[in-house]
């Protein structure tokens, strides 16, 4: 380190500015990066005198007597002394601490900040950061690593949360920002490699600025740019990620004897019966049920049944999906990046390449990235940047699904018996029962095409492919008015086109299934109504985007004031329009296609009935467009006090309320103390410390609520005769306000002078008033709910992002402790009261008054009883009555467990460098949070088959009461109670947790200064490792991974460098 | 300086005023705000909410038209198992409340947007969306009182309660419970508008005038008053009275298509369900008795199972297995017009009407024409014709509510689910359903 010291001092480059020398000395000089960007707001200090450096990161100080050294410094950079030994002016080239998240600019996608005078909260993470881990998915990256932002599984899906949940509408994902425009578009097309940045927005005074749609926060992704360079610099990263073969096995499963008993038990109860006696539409049965037919009409001895049962219960489909299904995943990942220039042109080009082999056999993805980006200085005062980004990805689906898929499912909704077999002993394919009974299907042979369905041959007969061009085009024209003003345009264009293809083959299933049905068998000839040749499917989708935006800069400062605002207007208009259909009689061989009868009604085989050729023809389009004034203003006084300023108005085209046409104006203010400036501050012991506080709004309108009833078009191919119809949409709400989210935010940046310490605090006050949700109103009315102002809410919450390093020798350790806390309740509720039972659940939805929002709440457990019924409470006594349990239950007999969001989250994260080498390896943790598991339906087992692991602790003779709280088997189900047992808190388990997410090792092989290799890394990533440390629940449930399906990790090799 | 900030102030004003035409654009091309009569129309022919999968099951799963065997009823979801044993008290069940309710709001957004419409269109598409909107509104609460309200009983309709009368869509209304008799006078003059808006011929998926009268005839019988339920019927019969012959069905019993079969008034059919599929659902015994020799309406409607029970599979909604047909056809217009006039005393001109209907179900080498002595003579073949005519067309759960109350005609019927006997007595108070408790808790009304 002490060495690294010195290492700051460069030389001189060139010369920028060329006024006359005053009497006194003056340093005058420009602060750059190691890139060569221009670095503002730079403290530069000669001995009582002090200034900042300018947006070019230029610097003008006057001398005092005896003084002829400065010392430049800039958060996240070595400080630099110098002697002043003349006139010319000086270049100061700063370099990055080593080991530096947190670099200097932060982005709100309307203008670049320097963190050091940014009064908002705002969390970087650089490129450095971003390529600690791979994969193809952007956002991923960010997990665990970005203070503030949770990502999290949710009960139906994964949620990306800043400081946790402010909003209950909608999906709650926050807005995504591509160089400077809201980015629609699929975020899988995002290739990594092209980011350099990004930056969350997580406080009002940085969000604010984005207005109506800041509702969830704000991510902002900032593409790599043009750098200055006159050889050309190519960067180069490749990699590998193999990620083992599923495993099934280890997935908890009901037992298949306990499968097999189940069936046994419903045949002899005759609940086959009618299925088996179906001599028209012959129903699938599973192959236990044909054993026990067959016993019972004696084609089968006692003997035989038995030992064909027993063969049945030796078997487990999961292995079969292991072995043919299944395969490990293979991800590779090529990028480069080549960029260069001079002042007056400046350009960066990069390319990358994804492919990815997935988990299922058959199954692929690739996506190619190609990216231009250009700099052109026109003249002194206009400057232009163009840029195309150009993606594809591709698609490809042969395989029928993943274990459990509909494609297995027995019929519509019977699941797949869990000893079904794919394949025989040789691998060959074999039929599993679907929609119609195999035995018959033996017999029809003759008449019609084979009926039968091989999973496993279907696949060389499907192909799904989907494929996406995305084109991205920019255009930037900056013009420096004046010293003060300047000026800037940009334009985007953004389309996409997708392309869904689904071809099914002549001998495919699905293709097999429609010929059948509507074949005509008259005597000996045969008619083919559906043409006896391929269906090919496909759906076309267009989206295409144009977002303009005019903006106005100035920048002034006079003595210790300094001043800078901007303020624009914006427009946006998205179009996507999408049409599908269907081609019978298509090969892919030949081309040709034949033509169908849609219209006239035919009979159709094993039904009674005439039905029409299912035709596949439908369109549908949307227009989304937004208007948007908005204005940030910025002051600072002395480099030390800074306060801000942001407001915003929205309108857009939604049949929404009136307040979305008119918009409400949204703003927030800021303000920062740069305390170690101050002369009292023991800044050579503390460091650099600073302190911030800000308080504004950001909103979240209801886009899907009109204010006046609407209609929706149903095409007239979708109804039974061909005629036209409409349906209501959502219903109207004139009064709907916006949810308004104030936020009121403290933090502290600090800095030790060692750099031994360094990090923030934050800490918030959140106060979100008429919050948008769902309001479940008395059916009477007609509308089962609307969306409403349900509800005000108030919520606390704190971000700590600490660095520390205890060892700085040799060995270098970094630790990164990141710690966040997030919570908030309901003051107020402005709706109707509502159900007990509209609250149970995995996470409420609906606010509860005076409790946590998303709170898991339960029917009060009472254990089972002696006959193994589960045993409620109803009006303070036990009860078994599971009707008036679900419905009478009042909303204080409740049990509230906690919130089903994780109130506290964060990662530890420990780097260790030796000379070349670093090893990181990450910890996450999420605490205080709880998650209902899965429970045994006995409707659900006995209707579909759907079966689960803890059927085998199941009540089943007395005294199992004492151990188990898994209701004992009753045939015919009871709905209510199986209901009322998966709603109690007797499946709610704790979600606190502690994991070892992933490790990386990184080597950074010495190169020759100077030479053609600028530098060079090997490294090896182990990601998804989904190592539980630590867990509150006693059961072993991941409760990430509920349903018992851990993925497994994978591992990744690659090289990266530039030259 | 004082350029750029002019050029600012433009660009705002730009935005803020001039642009908006631009976000007048539809934010969705399916979507648009109802402008014209023809929008409506659009919404009440949206078969899938008003007649195609879409009435309740359970007028049909209550009545003694059919039976399940054990293995299928034990397999059954518990609304279906509860309604087939009458259990129709449990509050935690909606019976139908929130999806016919669901009807009569989308018909009170027609009723409330139609008047602000009165420049587009023309006037007959006007009256037509009114008297549909009307109709179908009538229709919902027929069907929601046939579910949750007593028998209707002249002598204390005026104190019995009665349905929840939404007049408009406004959701910010209270609900609020009318008496009996309030609520069959709405339904009476809705229809009696609805018939005098309605156009006079229509296809069967579309109100028309005669099925208007149809739905008339059919309350007022449903309230006892045979006189007024025979004058409608006489009505309809007067505009449509065309019977398919059984004689020219092929053998297999399927009909002819909704479009082109002359008896249908108004198709309509139940959501779908396996368990009423003929899988599961067998022929009641005591209604398979009744069947003479060449009637139709069991060996070309039914089929006979492996296991020698019957199933039904001659739907009038011919393109159906898993739903059964609900709607108004003019063979029930004889039957009730035969009622009536019995019921008046005129035997003769009853037992013609039935006899009309009867030649066109019968086996012509086989048909013996009814005749009846005494007027309860002649009420006792036309009820037992009334029910083979009417058997798994979702009728016979509103005969045996109206039967209930009159001692001589009251069926007891029964149920056996796994060695248990369920019976339905005349006065039993789950003839009357429970209101969900969720609107209850809701609403605040009383409870059934």
């Amino acid at each position: 380190m002490r060495k690294t010291y010195y290492l700051g001092l460069l030389g001189l480059l060139f010369v920028l500015l060329s006024h006359p020398l005053s009497a006194q000395q003056r340093a005058r000089g420009r602060v750059l990066s190691a890139e060569g960007q221009p670095l503002e707001a730079a403290s530069v200090v000669a001995g009582s005198s002090r200034t900042l450096s300018d947006a070019l990161g230029r610097f003008d100080l006057r001398l005092a007597a005896g003084t002829d050294s400065i010392s430049v410094s800039f958060t996240g950079y070595q400080a630099v002394r110098l002697r002043v030994s003349d006139s010319l002016p000086l270049v100061v080239t700063l370099q990055p601490l080593p080991g530096t998240l947190e670099t200097v600019e932060v982005s709100t996608g309307y203008q670049q900040l320097p963190k050091e005078r940014a009064t908002g909260s705002f969390v970087k993470v650089n490129e450095a950061l971003l390529n600690r881990s791979t994969g193809p998915d952007l956002l991923n990256r960010l997990k665990d690593v970005t203070s503030g932002l949770l990502f999290f599984k949710g009960p139906v899906q994964e949620q990306i949360n800043i400081r946790g949940q402010a909003t209950i509408f909608g999906d709650g994902y926050p807005l995504i920002v591509l160089d400077n425009f809201p980015y629609d578009g699929a975020l899988s097309s995002i290739n990594p490699n092209e980011i350099e940045s990004v930056t969350v927005l997580r406080d009002a005074a940085a969000a604010s600025i984005w207005g109506a749609r800041a509702g969830n926060g704000v991510i902002v992704l900032t593409s790599k740019k043009a750098a200055l360079g006159a050889r050309p610099n190519v960067q180069f990263n490749f990699n590998t990620s193999l990620q083992g073969r599923a495993d099934l096995m280890g997935m908890p499963q009901m037992a298949v004897t306990d499968v097999i008993g189940v069936e046994t038990m419903l045949f002899d109860a005759g609940a086959y019966d009618a299925l088996l006696a179906n001599a028209v539409t012959r129903p699938a049965v599973t192959e236990a049920v044909e054993i026990l037919y067959r016993k019972r009409t004696g084609a089968l001895t006692e003997a035989e049944a038995a030992a064909a049962l027993a063969a049945l219960a030796a078997r487990d489909a999961r292995r079969d999906f292991e072995r043919y299904v299944y395969r490990p995943a293979v991800h590779q990942q090529y990028a480069l990046t080549v960029n260069g220039g001079t002042d007056k042109y400046r350009y960066l080009f990069s390319a990358g390449a994804d492919r990815n082999a997935v988990e299922l056999v058959g199954d692929q993805r690739q996506r190619l990235n190609f990216r231009l980006d250009q700099t052109v200085q026109l003249t002194g005062r206009l400057r232009l940047n163009v840029g195309a980004r150009v993606v594809r990805s591709d698609g490809r689906r042969r395989s029928a699904g993943a274990y459990g898929a509909v494609a297995y499912q027995t019929s519509g909704t019977v699941k797949m018996a869990p000893y079904a077999r794919l394949a025989d002993a040789d691998g060959t394919p074999l039929a599993i029962p679907r929609m119609y009974r195999l035995a018959y299907l033996d017999t029809v042979q003759s008449r019609l095409r084979d009926w039968r369905y091989r999973p496993l041959a279907d696949r060389d007969e499907t192909d799904f492919r989907e494929r996406l061009n995305q084109t991205l085009l920019h255009l930037t024209a900056d013009y420096r008015f004046s010293s003060v003003f300047s000026g800037s345009v940009q334009y985007r264009y953004e389309q996409e086109q997708g392309e869904d293809r689904s071809y099914y083959s002549r001998d495919s299933y699905f293709a097999r299934d429609i010929i059948n049905r509507f074949t005509q068998v008259t005597g000996t000839t045969v008619r083919y109504v559906v043409p006896n040749a391929g269906i090919l499917d496909q759906a076309f989708s267009r989206a295409a985007a144009h977002s303009a935006r005019a903006q106005l800069t100035a920048k002034a400062g006079k003595g210790p004031h300094h001043f800078n605002g901007i303020a624009g207007v914006e427009l946006r208009s998205r179009e996507t329009d999408l049409s599908s259909g269907r081609t019978y009689g298509f090969d892919a061989g030949t081309y040709t296609s034949a033509a169908v009868d849609l219209v006239d009604l035919y009979p159709t085989q094993l039904s009674f009935l005439s039905a029409r050729v299912p035709n596949n023809t439908g369109f549908s389009g949307t227009l989304n467009r937004f208007t948007s004034v908005y204005t940030n203003i910025g002051y600072d006084y002395q480099g030390r006090y800074f306060l801000s300023a942001s407001a915003r108005k929205d309108a857009s085209n939604i049949f929404g309320v009136r307040s979305n046409r008119k918009g409400t104006p949204l703003w927030s203010a800021g303000g920062k103390w740069l305390l170690s400036r101050e002369a009292w501050f023991p800044a050579a012991v503390l460091g650099e410390w600073s302190l911030r506080s800000s308080y504004g709004f950001s909103g979240n309108l209801a886009t899907s609520v009109p204010a006046v009833a609407t209609i929706s078009y149903i095409p007239a191919t979708s109804m039974p005769y061909n005629l036209p119809a409409a349906s209501l949409g959502n219903a109207p709400n004139p009064s709907l306000g916006w949810e308004k989210n104030g936020m009121w935010n403290i933090g502290l940046d600090l800095s030790t002078a060692n750099q031994r310490i360094s990090g923030s605090l934050d800490y918030f006050l959140r106060s979100t008033t008429d919050l948008l949700g769902v309001e479940l109103l008395d059916p009477t009315t007609g509308i089962a709910q609307i969306i409403t102002n349900s509800a005000h809410i108030r919520g606390r919450g704190f971000d700590v992002n600490l660095r520390f390093q205890p060892v700085r020798r040799k060995l270098n350790w970094d630790i990164q402790f990141l710690l966040s806390h997030s919570y908030s309740r309901v003051t107020r509720y402005l709706g109707q009261a509502q159900q007990a039972s509209s609250y149970v659940g995995s996470g409420a939805l609906l606010p509860i008054p005076g409790l946590q929002t998303s709170m898991v709440a339960s029917y009060a457990w009472g254990g089972l009883d002696g006959d193994g019924d589960p045993v409620g409470f109803l009006k303070g006594a036990v009860s078994k009555d599971y009707s008036a349990l679900l419905t009478q239950s009042g909303v204080d007999e409740l049990v509230y467990h906690g919130p089903s969001v994780p109130p506290y989250f964060g990662g530890i994260r420990n780097d260790f460098r030796f000379g070349g080498w670093t090893f990181s390896m990450n910890v996450s943790y999420r605490m205080g949070y709880y998650f209902r598991r899965s429970a045994l339906s006995y409707t659900r087992l006995f209707s579909q088959l759907e079966g689960h692991p803890e059927y085998s602790q199941r009540w089943q003779s007395p005294g199992d009461e004492l151990w188990t709280n898994v209701p004992s088997q009753q045939y015919p189900a009871n709905e209510q109670r199986d209901r009322f047992y998966a709603l109690s808190a007797a499946t709610v388990e704790r979600g606190d947790q502690l994991r070892l997410s992933d490790l990386s090792l990184q080597y950074r092989v010495p190169v020759r200064a100077g030479g053609a290799l600028r530098q060079l890394e090997v490294f090896g990533y182990g990601g998804n490792l989904n190592i539980l440390l630590w867990q509150a629940s006693r059961t072993r449930i991941d409760p990430d991974f509920p349903d018992g399906l851990v993925p497994r990790p994978n591992w990744s090799l690659g090289v990266r460098g530039s030259f | 300086m004082q350029r750029l900030v002019l050029i600012l102030c433009m660009l705002v004003l730009l935005v803020s005023t001039g642009c908006r035409k631009f976000l007048d654009a539809k934010p969705d091309k399916r979507l648009a705000v109802p402008g014209s009569p023809a929008d409506l129309m659009l919404l009440l022919d949206n078969s899938f909410s008003f007649t195609e999968a879409s009435t309740s099951l359970y007028a049909h799963v209550t009545s003694d038209d059919f039976y399940w065997t054990d293995g299928s009823w034990n397999g059954f979801s518990q609304q279906l198992r509860d309604w087939y044993r009458w259990k129709t008290r449990d509050a935690a069940q909606d019976h139908g409340w929130t999806q016919l309710y669901k009807l009569v709001y989308t018909c009170n957004v027609v009723l409330d947007e139609l008047p602000g419409m009165s420049g587009t269109g023309t006037a007959a598409e006007r009256r037509e969306v009114e008297g549909a909107a009307l109709f179908y509104r009538a229709r919902a609460y027929c069907d929601l009182a046939d579910i949750f309200t007593r028998p209707y009983d002249a002598t204390d309709a005026s104190v019995t309660p009665g349905l929840v009368l939404r007049a408009d869509s406004d959701f910010s209304t209270p609900s609020r419970r009318s008496t009996l008799e309030e609520t069959y006078r709405r339904i009476t003059e809705d229809l009696a508008r609805a018939a005098a808006l309605l156009p006079e011929s229509t296809t069967a998926i579309r109100p028309g005038r005669a099925a208007a009268f149809a739905l008339l005839s059919r309350t007022f019988l449903q309230m006892g008053r045979y006189a007024d339920a025979g004058r409608y019927a006489d009505s309809a019969l007067s505009l449509r009275s065309g019977l398919l012959d059984y004689n020219n069905l092929p053998a297999t019993g399927v009909l002819p298509e909704v479009l082109a079969n002359p008896e249908l008034l108004l198709a309509s059919r139940t959501v779908n369900s396996s368990p009423i599929n003929l899988t599961h659902m067998k022929v009641a015994p005591d209604l398979l008795g009744t069947f003479k020799a060449g009637d139709f309406r069991k060996e070309k409607l039914m089929r006979l199972n492996t296991d020698g029970s019957y199933a039904f599979r001659g739907s009038y909604y011919a393109a159906t297995v898993n739903s059964i047909f609900t709607g108004l056809a003019v063979d029930e217009l004889y039957v009730t017009r035969a009622e009536c006039l019995v019921r008046a005393g005129e035997v003769e001109e009853g037992m013609r009407t039935l006899n009309r209907l009867l030649e066109k179900r019968y086996d012509r080498a086989l048909f013996v024409p009814e005749t009846a002595g005494t007027p309860d003579e002649a009420l006792t073949i036309v009820l037992a014709e009334r029910r083979k005519t009417l058997a798994f067309r979702g009728r016979r759960w509103a005969d045996l509510r109206r039967f209930s109350l009159e001692p001589s005609r009251a069926v007891v019927p029964e149920r056996l689910v796994n060695g248990v006997v369920f019976r339905l007595s005349p006065g039993d108070e789950t003839y009357t359903g429970a209101i969900p408790a969720q609107v209850i808790a809701m609403s605040g009304i009383a409870q059934n």
